[in-house]
């Protein structure tokens, strides 16, 4: 459909548009001397995102899988609230942080430092890539993290008996053995931020534009939306992030040579840091202040104002709890929260299970064509959200089936949407497994079925749990379909924020998404706890 | 859907060959399997594409019945008009009552048999671009039909009419009566709207109402003010008239959305070169010195500039007064300049041709464009359409503001967004 759109000369949906078949769009797109640098504005933020989120994310989960670093459970919720805040949301408080004229950052530089002008400009490339490097080091963190918990420490003390020390064995033996989950959060944030549109569209627009950027100006910003070039430029956008994916399948083709869970037992012992756990631990507070704190006190402390003047001892005799009330009473909302709880249950369970299964015929098996169907489920993730919202739109009215303007809409854009993911997550974990344990299992005349629930779920059981937590937060805030799709009857809680983000009502806004994170953090927790004693069982 | 029926298919067939040959783990067989499933994904997706190509005829036709049967239903309605007209000279004359006085009492047997109609629906959906009217309108509306329940969905200019648009197309519920500002003569062009004319519009003044008949004004709104912070400029230092913007000492500090969207983006501009006798050459003059000041380009709407002029971002900005007011009421440090006139912008409302509320849908407009549906917006600080009504604002009810129609906007979009691209965007 979206190729089809792409290649009409007029909106799919209009019967009586020009029907007319037509490269034109193409043309005009590669043609023009914009794409070239739309091309290049992609690449860089995404690549120096994704770097960004790397880096931080694999640092921070080697961290606390391997090492005694102490208040592993505290700090981990706080590493987790970044993707919990919707997008828009945090590029504005980065903005009240890191503004030339009111960021809070800069005014306490500028004053330690006695500079005149304001040394960090959020509204430039660097912001972005800082705002969604942060944000994807929590996702990275969270991708990284199972497989860094499910990892033999086994091969790590061999080299440490051969004689390199702590940084040189997790340099030479730990992250080459953890390559799969790193590439697939590679992959997963090089695509998104590829993607993403609020942080490009804050911080970045009008003068710095990426596709995505590009894709909903032609859509919006005329008085007739331009679909094709929109579909055009969407289509460039899934070329450079199939060429993503298909790097990362080559690179991982050969599973055997991670998998480090094998029948032999292991004890995971932890590295002893000895007196450098102090530093390290004084940097991660220091860091996680400077990235989460800050933006989510800044968040919850907006949430309780009338209005948001910056932080001031007068803000302070203004605080009262009246954004919440004036939520619950806001209407329609309790709709929208039925609806967001609702869905992002269904749609975590749904597509955690969908994801294993397909992970397990894509790593596991032999089957002839699983790279297909990895591929097949791995596509959506291409889309940008308003795109595939788009192409939504244009198949159910076209098919009526019923389904438009209710929940199971929302549900199957989510899934869809999602399903790339969850496969994310499972699969990356379970290349981890060495085959000979379910050969044992199926020796020992176990069948497929049993196989599966009794050997590889359980061994696979924290990626699975952070799967379903990855696509329970992102169903909660999901907002580019949504907007799409939703009608009368059908609202999210993120289109509800929308509202109230485009009506310029901020603090309501900032008292939403504190509701959201309390949403979000509520399963985590519950989840850690879960996951801690199921990974015990094991 | 069909991408879920292949993943339906594809696991399941798995599941048959691993329980029938997990003993041996036959994997031609497997590969069989797939690539059966391959071969009818692929006619599964000619199928697709074919019926999608070919939806579209038909499409077309049924749009053309459509147009049929609401003409010939428009003509049976005049007949019946033409009828009932009749029937009163009739009864005046039978009875001897004057005409007038018959024709009233007509008008109010015609309303009380709209309303049992519209009581029977029970139901009216709303579509309107504003986040405050359509609740506001709501729980009145309610409290005086309760048995009538008003179901409405608030969206933003395109997004909006798009949605309305795609719906009625595609012939699914849809919103019965809906109220857009630019997008609303072009759905008239379309024939997605139902003619209608309540006896409440007669006293409102021609500009604000569609000469035949498809919509009427529910409110205005002024757009592309000055505002500032009042924590940073006293009063009595804030810009005066448009050439105050031009002074060096707001250099760096006004900010303004992001003209390359277009639409309400650039209304305020066009309201400068109608103030300045549609000279392109004095206007581009104007725009030269104003870029000179490097203003701050906000992307977005007004969601993204008014939290930034409240917490100091920049002290001035173009906004839009009825959100300026709002925060003012709150006690946010803003307020805005009314010498600069700048843009008053009309809200229309209208019926759906494929209303699937229709008599709900007609009480509701006739309502909300009457005297109780008028004073709600009032109450709500927007400004009403209804003659007689003042908004409680009294600087909102201000002459003097440049009114850039619909059709204007359209015709002159091309012409701004490229001058603003290259004057203001252009701008190191």
């Amino acid at each position: 459909m979206l190729i089809y759109g792409s290649l009409r000369a007029s909106s799919p949906l209009d019967p009586r548009g020009d029907p007319r078949i037509t490269a034109d769009n193409y043309i005009r797109v590669f043609t023009d001397p914009t794409t070239l640098s739309l091309l290049q504005n992609t690449l860089v933020y995404a690549v120096a995102s994704t770097l960004t989120s790397l880096l931080v994310g694999t640092s921070l989960a080697w961290l606390f899988a391997r090492t005694n670093v102490g208040f592993k459970r505290f700090f981990e919720i706080i590493i987790i609230v970044p993707i919990m805040i919707p997008p828009l949301v945090a590029a504005f408080s980065w903005i009240f942080l890191l503004s030339p004229n009111v960021g809070i950052i800069n005014h306490t530089l500028r004053f330690v430092l006695g500079l005149k002008e304001a040394p960090l400009d959020i509204f430039s490339i660097w912001g972005m890539v800082w705002v969604s490097g942060l944000y994807g080091a929590s996702s990275t963190f969270l991708l990284t993290s199972v497989a860094f918990n499910a990892m033999d420490p086994s091969l790590e003390e061999a080299a440490k008996i051969s004689g390199s020390g702590v940084v040189s064995a997790a340099a030479r033996v730990t992250f080459p053995m953890m390559a799969p989950a790193i590439l697939s959060a590679a992959v997963l944030q090089f695509v998104q931020s590829a993607e993403a549109f609020d942080v490009p569209a804050i911080l970045g627009a009008p003068r710095f534009l990426v596709y995505s950027t590009a894709i909903r100006f032609a859509l919006e910003g005329k008085t007739t939306p331009d679909y094709g070039q929109a579909t055009a430029y969407a289509i460039n956008l899934l070329i450079i992030t199939i060429v993503g994916i298909f790097i990362y399948q080559r690179l991982t083709s050969s599973s055997r040579k991670f998998a480090t869970v094998t029948g032999k037992g292991y004890r995971p012992g932890l590295i002893d840091l000895h007196r450098w756990k102090y530093v390290v631990m004084v940097v991660i507070i220091c860091y996680l202040t400077l990235t989460v704190v800050l933006p989510l006190a800044l968040v919850l402390f907006a949430s309780l104002l009338p209005y948001y003047d910056g932080v001031n001892v007068e803000a302070l005799s203004r605080i009262s709890l009246d954004r919440y009330a004036a939520l619950l009473v806001y209407p329609n909302f309790d709709r929208a929260l039925r609806n967001t709880l609702f869905l992002a249950f269904s749609v975590a369970t749904v597509t955690a299970i969908l994801s294993a299964v397909i992970a397990y015929i894509a790593v596991k098996t032999k089957i002839r064509g699983r790279g297909a169907i990895e591929g097949l489920a791995t596509a959506p993730v291409a889309f940008p959200a308003v795109v595939f919202g788009l192409a939504l739109v244009w198949t159910y009215l076209t098919f009526k089936v019923g389904i438009y303007g209710t929940i199971w809409i929302l549900f199957i854009a989510y899934v869809t949407r999602f399903l790339p993911y969850g496969v994310r997550f499972t699969s990356s974990n379970m290349i981890q497994l060495h085959s000979d344990l379910e050969e044992a299992a199926r020796t020992s005349g176990g069948s497929f079925a049993q196989v599966f629930l009794r050997v590889i779920f359980p061994l696979t059981i924290l990626g699975f749990i952070a799967g379903w937590f990855y696509v329970f937060i992102h169903s909660t805030r999901e907002l580019g379909a949504s907007l799409f799709l939703m009608t009368h009857g059908n609202e999210v809680l993120s289109t509800v924020l929308f509202d109230f983000w485009s009506f310029g009502r901020l603090t309501d806004v900032a008292a939403l998404s504190a509701l959201l994170i309390f949403i979000g953090v509520i399963p985590f927790i519950f989840l850690r706890f879960a996951g801690r004693r199921f990974g015990r069982l094991t | 859907m069909l991408f879920f029926t292949i993943l339906h298919l594809t696991i399941g067939i798995i599941k048959y060959e691993m329980r029938c040959c997990s003993s041996s783990m036959d994997l031609s067989r497997i590969g069989l399997g797939l690539s059966l499933l391959a071969l009818v994904s692929a006619v599964g997706s000619i199928a697709y594409v074919n019926q999608t190509l070919g939806g579209i005829p038909s499409q077309l036709s049924t749009i053309e019945n459509n147009q049929k049967q609401s003409e010939q239903r428009l003509a049976a309605i005049e007949a019946a008009q033409k009828q009932t007209e009749q029937n009163i000279r009739g009864v005046a004359a039978a009875t001897g009552v004057p005409l007038g006085e018959t024709e009233a009492l007509q008008r109010q047997i015609d309303f009380r048999k709209l309303i049992t109609d519209a009581e029977r629906e029970g139901k009216v959906v709303f579509y309107a671009l504003s986040q405050d009217v359509p609740p506001a309108l709501a729980k009145a509306f309610q409290s005086k039909y309760p048995k009538i329940t008003v179901d409405y969905l608030g969206g933003h200019g395109a997004t909006l009419a798009k949605k309305f648009r795609d719906e009625t197309s595609a012939g699914v519920p849809s919103a019965d009566v809906i109220n857009l500002s630019a997008d609303m003569p072009p759905l008239k062009k379309d024939g997605l709207l139902l003619k209608y004319s309540p006896p409440e519009v007669s006293i409102y003044p021609s500009e604000l109402k569609d000469p035949d008949g498809y919509y009427a004004s529910l409110r205005q709104t002024l757009t592309g003010v000055v505002a500032y912070n009042t924590k940073v400029i006293p009063k009595d230092q804030a810009p005066k008239t448009w050439d105050d913007l031009l002074d060096p000492k707001w250099k760096g500090k006004i900010g303004i959305p992001d003209g390359k969207l277009g639409g309400g983006n650039l209304v305020w501009l066009m309201a400068r070169y109608v103030q300045l006798g549609e000279n392109e050459a004095t206007f581009k003059v104007w725009l030269q010195r104003f870029a000179a000041n490097q203003p701050r380009i906000v992307s977005g709407g007004s969601g993204n500039i008014e939290p930034l002029l409240v917490v100091g971002e920049f002290p001035i900005a173009i906004a839009n007064p009825h959100n300026i007011e709002q925060s003012k009421q709150q006690g946010a440090p803003v307020d805005w300049v009314p010498s600069i006139r700048a843009v008053k912008e009309v809200y229309w409302i209208g019926l759906s041709k494929t209303a699937s509320h229709p008599n709900a849908a007609k009480l509701f407009l006739s309502w909300a464009l009457g005297d109780e549906g008028q004073r709600v917006l009032a109450g709500i600080n927007h400004i009403p359409s209804r003659p007689g009504i003042p908004p409680e604002l009294k600087t909102l009810a201000g002459e003097g503001y440049a009114f850039i129609s619909s059709e204007y906007r359209d015709s002159h979009d091309a012409q701004f967004r490229k001058l603003f691209e290259d004057i203001v965007l252009g701008q190191k």
